[in-house]
């Protein structure tokens, strides 16, 4: 059993220019085999985080415990986890096999027989048995990344701690290698916190994705969870590739219950099954986020209070997709649609979405309002929920 | 996918293109060349040329401001090998040498070692005051040690007398002498070491000491694991030029003894001076020059081989 517990973390540098915290506060459970994706800008505390726990900074306030242990006070070699570096951090004196097994050599009683065997095991595993002899400089990028997950693996530990493992390589090798390390999750199942600046690392890997932003937990919950349901506009915003469309917009009640956003651009009609969400008076301000595959060109049948016009700017081609950019009076619009869908450059393009595709945010909380036609969750909720999940 | 190999007569046969000659590449590149050119007419006249010309003066007979030079074959040399003051220079300037070389690594290590531990700010002016002997003149270098070790008026003999009665004359008695020259050079010269040890434990990747702490590898095991291995190059260099500079290196103990008490601590440098501009014997002044030449590359040619077996290390 080991489920990694984060308890009001909060780590503090002194900098230069005073005091500066890099993580606040933070509260997190990770379950026996989870996979738990961190994600956020950089500079959101990610990072530091992961070292906390790895024992590279220590915390300054709040408790980490590892299946129930407290570890706050331990060296890094007693809190049995294993990291992986960025940079890979290979020795690059040491042959492959003596990279591996180097860590259990130094904190494990095991006979050279039996580390010999353990790390071949790893090797295997890793696809790597045929390097075992060849020193890190002489190895690929793809392959050095092996072997430092499999440094990682042949210490069997309770907790694994990747620090963005896959950001050195190149785009193919590194959508190869997240697949592997799904596998390789799906065979182990060994708890794990994975730090990356990509969402779509996060949205492909995790069984839970933490959102990190300026040291604080913005939300923490399944990928659908955060790509559907984004508990504020931070997490709508960053989740999601190209990212969220967002409006300033103004409500305008009408007499029969209904209700129009207004935006010096547009005019779109909702129905009360949005506004029943939350308390919205007439006047009120929000924030309209909508994603670019929820777009779709309006035909004529569209009525006049659903339509957005836009100037096509830029077409983007991608294959299976086309994203067109759009300008509406200055402001950049991101359409996601199938690639039959090829406007000239600099033609209107009137486009429409469903109601049940608009994300509201509060505008001055900038907190969720509505998630189309449902209310959203309570912030935390969907933490106990994936947690009781597992 | 793979496409077929061609050789290098098909490509050009098929492009219509030449092979690459000299005079291709000096007209491609001609203003390069002559960028290079002055500082290679420089070389040739004070460097090559004097070479070449004092190697052919070894064979002669040549003396300071004498007029005719006779060829005398090997004489030189048989003069050099049954000379006893020669052979005991050499031995000498070979225990000179190592011994100040070996110190100056280690020396420097240590200093290289305790300035990485120290924080940014007070970093660079300590790095400044500890390495300052290596910035001063040598001539500067031995008026200080002079001042220092005089048996006379000497810093330390008055010290030692004033604190236990007594104190050896360090420029003159015994084996003082031959410690007093060590340690002169090797205060004046260990930053260099440090220098360049230095810049190879800042280029040391944080991240191994990390991954070498998860791993469970205690400070001493971090030292031996990861930063010793980062240091075995740079110290291949350190070896090789130092070596060199310490067999040519004249001026502090020619300050301090001149070779003195008499002939006792001898350097083949300092006789190479005396043959030279003492006795105006110039052709067996080069001589020995050719001797101290012979014994800096046969030490630099050996770190090569050893520098050779080292760039498997990483492969």
């Amino acid at each position: 059993m080991a489920r990694l517990e984060l308890d009001g973390l909060t780590k503090v540098f002194e900098g230069d220019s005073g005091p500066i915290v890099a993580v606040e506060e933070l509260d997190l459970d990770i379950n026996d085999g989870e996979f738990v994706v961190v994600v956020g800008p950089s500079g959101c505390g990610k990072s530091t985080t992961l070292r906390t726990v790895a024992g590279l900074e220590s915390a300054t306030d709040g408790e980490m415990r590892i299946g129930g242990e407290v570890i706050n006070n331990k060296a890094p070699r007693d809190r049995d986890i294993a990291m992986v570096f960025q940079s890979y951090a290979l020795y690059p004196h040491k042959t492959v096999a003596e990279n591996m097994g180097y860590g259990l050599h130094l904190s494990t009683d095991h006979t050279d027989e039996e580390i010999e065997k353990r790390v071949e095991e790893a090797a295997t595993m890793m696809g790597i048995e045929d390097l075992l002899d060849k020193k890190p400089g002489s190895l690929s990028g793809g392959q050095q990344q092996r072997v430092a997950t499999g440094r990682a693996i042949v210490r069997e530990p309770s907790v694994f701690l990747f620090d963005e493992p896959l950001s050195n390589l190149d785009a193919k090798l590194r959508k190869h290698m997240r697949t592997e390390l799904a596998r390789l999750h799906t065979e182990l199942n060994i708890t794990t916190m994975y730090v990356t600046h990509d969402q779509e690392e996060a949205m492909t890997m995790a069984d839970r994705i933490v959102v990190l932003n300026d040291g604080r937990l913005q939300q923490a919950g399944t990928p659908k969870q955060v790509y559907y349901e984004p508990v504020n506009l931070f997490v709508a915003d960053f989740i999601g590739s190209p990212s969220m469309n967002i409006f300033d917009v103004t409500l305008r009640r009408d007499s029969d219950g209904g209700a129009e956003l207004v935006n010096e651009s547009f005019t779109y009609a909702i129905s009360e099954r949005v506004t029943n969400n939350f308390d919205a008076a007439d006047g009120d301000e929000f924030i309209l986020g909508i994603r670019p595959e929820s777009l779709h060109p309006a035909d004529e049948t569209t009525p006049v209070k659903k339509t957005v016009r836009g100037r096509v700017d830029v077409v983007e081609v991608v294959g299976s997709d086309n994203f067109i950019y759009l300008d509406i009076d200055g402001k950049e619009c991101r359409v996601r649609t199938r690639s039959a869908v090829e406007p000239e450059i600099d033609t209107t393009f009137d486009f429409t979405f469903e109601e049940e595709d608009i994300h509201l945010f509060d505008a001055d909380t900038e907190e969720a309002l509505a998630h189309g036609t449902k209310s959203p969750e309570p912030a935390d909720q969907g933490v106990e929920e994936a947690a009781v999940g597992d | 996918m793979a496409q077929e190999q061609r050789s290098a007569e098909a490509i050009r046969q098929q492009y219509g293109v030449d092979e690459e000659t000299i005079v291709d590449r000096i007209r491609e590149n001609y203003a390069g060349y002559l960028f290079i050119l002055p500082t290679f007419v420089m070389f040739a006249l004070l460097f090559y040329i004097p070479i070449v010309q004092g190697v052919y003066l070894t064979f002669t007979n040549a003396t300071l401001g004498g007029t005719t030079a006779e060829f005398v074959g090997l004489d030189n040399y048989i003069w050099l090998v049954s000379n006893d003051l020669f052979v005991f220079a050499l031995g000498w300037s070979i225990v000179f040498v190592f011994s100040v070389t070996a110190v100056q690594l280690i020396v420097g290590l240590i200093a290289a070692l305790l300035l990485n531990e120290i924080s940014s700010s007070t970093k660079a002016t300590l790095s400044a005051v500890i390495m300052s002997p290596y910035f001063s003149a040598p001539l500067a270098g031995g008026v200080i040690w002079f001042w220092f070790l005089d048996g006379n008026f000497g810093f330390m003999n008055k010290f030692l007398i004033d604190l236990v009665g007594f104190a050896p004359s360090f420029l003159a008695q015994g084996l003082w002498p031959y410690v007093s020259l060590i340690v002169a050079q090797v205060w004046h010269d260990f930053a260099y070491a440090a220098i360049i040890y230095g810049a190879a434990l800042s280029s040391v990747p944080s991240e191994q000491y990390e991954a070498a702490a998860l791993d469970g590898a205690g400070r001493l095991r971090r030292f031996r694991d990861v930063t010793l291995p980062h240091l075995m190059i740079p110290t291949v260099v350190i070896l090789a030029l130092r070596t060199a500079y310490n067999v040519a290196e004249f001026a502090q103990p020619f300050e301090l003894t001149a070779g003195g008490p008499g002939t006792r601590t001898m350097l083949l440098s300092i006789l190479t001076y005396r043959t030279a501009f003492v006795n105006l014997a110039f052709a067996r002044a080069f001589t020995i020059g050719v001797v101290m030449i012979v014994l800096a590359m046969a030490a630099a040619i050996l770190y090569i081989i050893a520098i050779r077996q080292e760039e498997e290390l990483y492969v």
